[in-house]
């Protein structure tokens, strides 16, 4: 019994979650369109994208990347181009991240 | 004898070759901007420059990633990858940029309100989709 121990209840160490991640970002070069005596009536924008990565919800991201995944559909509405139903996100899909 | 006759034309063909040679090998240059440092570390100063750098870091920790980019062009794309020792990806971001000439900092952070697992991470980070430089830090 004892021999059979170690090949048989062998547990997998879980891998770590990290869906809970809060990321954020900033420059001293101007965002494209913003800034600049070229620039023409920019919208208000950071130029701040956020990578759809496997498992990602819009809540999930709102959590991310503002604290309060009630958020999300300030993150919709900023991607409505790209984002036909806010429940159907895709990994390597890029959105933009309005300010909070 | 017969090595010295040709020497010469051995030569010649070497050297008619070499440009040809040398630009398979050389590495791929980026006209107008290039990633000139990155730093990784646990605080910023006001410029975006990582004010206290390293490869250590607590659990409670804040990862930030700095990096200084050179030249200017109408836009740049700086994306950070981070991952985590069995493949994960943490987080990826992308912010996309004006170079206006000269040196310009973007900075680049993560965090993990429950705490960083301890193990090995990564930060790759990369200038239009481009490989510009990776930083291997630790949690511990």
């Amino acid at each position: 019994m004892g021999i059979f121990d170690g090949l048989f209840n062998k547990k997998e160490k879980p891998r770590p979650d990290f869906s809970n991640v809060r990321s954020g970002g900033s420059s001293t070069a101007p965002a494209p369109g913003v800034g600049g005596p070229e620039a023409v009536a920019p919208p208000v924008m950071t130029g701040r994208t956020y990578v759809v990565v496997s498992g990602d919800s819009l809540s999930r991201i709102a959590k991310r990347q503002y604290g309060d995944a009630q958020k999300w559909p300030r993150i919709y509405e900023a991607n409505r181009n790209v984002i036909k139903d806010p429940d159907l996100i895709y990994p390597g899909q890029e959105l933009r991240i309005p300010e909070a | 004898m017969r090595m010295q006759r040709y020497a010469p034309v051995l030569v010649g063909l070497l050297l008619a070759a070499g440009p040809f040679g040398c630009s398979a090998s050389k590495p791929a240059v980026r006209t107008g901007v290039n990633v000139t440092h990155i730093d990784v570390g646990r605080s910023l100063t006001a410029g975006k420059t990582i004010a206290e750098k390293a490869d250590s870091f607590r659990p409670t920790d804040t990862f930030y990633v700095s990096v200084e980019i050179d030249g200017s062009g109408p836009s740049a794309t700086l994306t950070a990858r981070w991952t985590y020792q069995d493949g994960q990806v943490v987080d990826e971001s992308r912010q996309n940029i004006t170079p206006t000439g000269g040196a310009t900092v973007t900075e680049f952070h993560v965090s993990k309100p429950d705490g960083w697992p301890a193990g090995g991470y990564k930060v790759e980070v990369l200038l239009d989709g481009a490989p510009a430089g990776t930083r291997e830090f630790k949690v511990t």
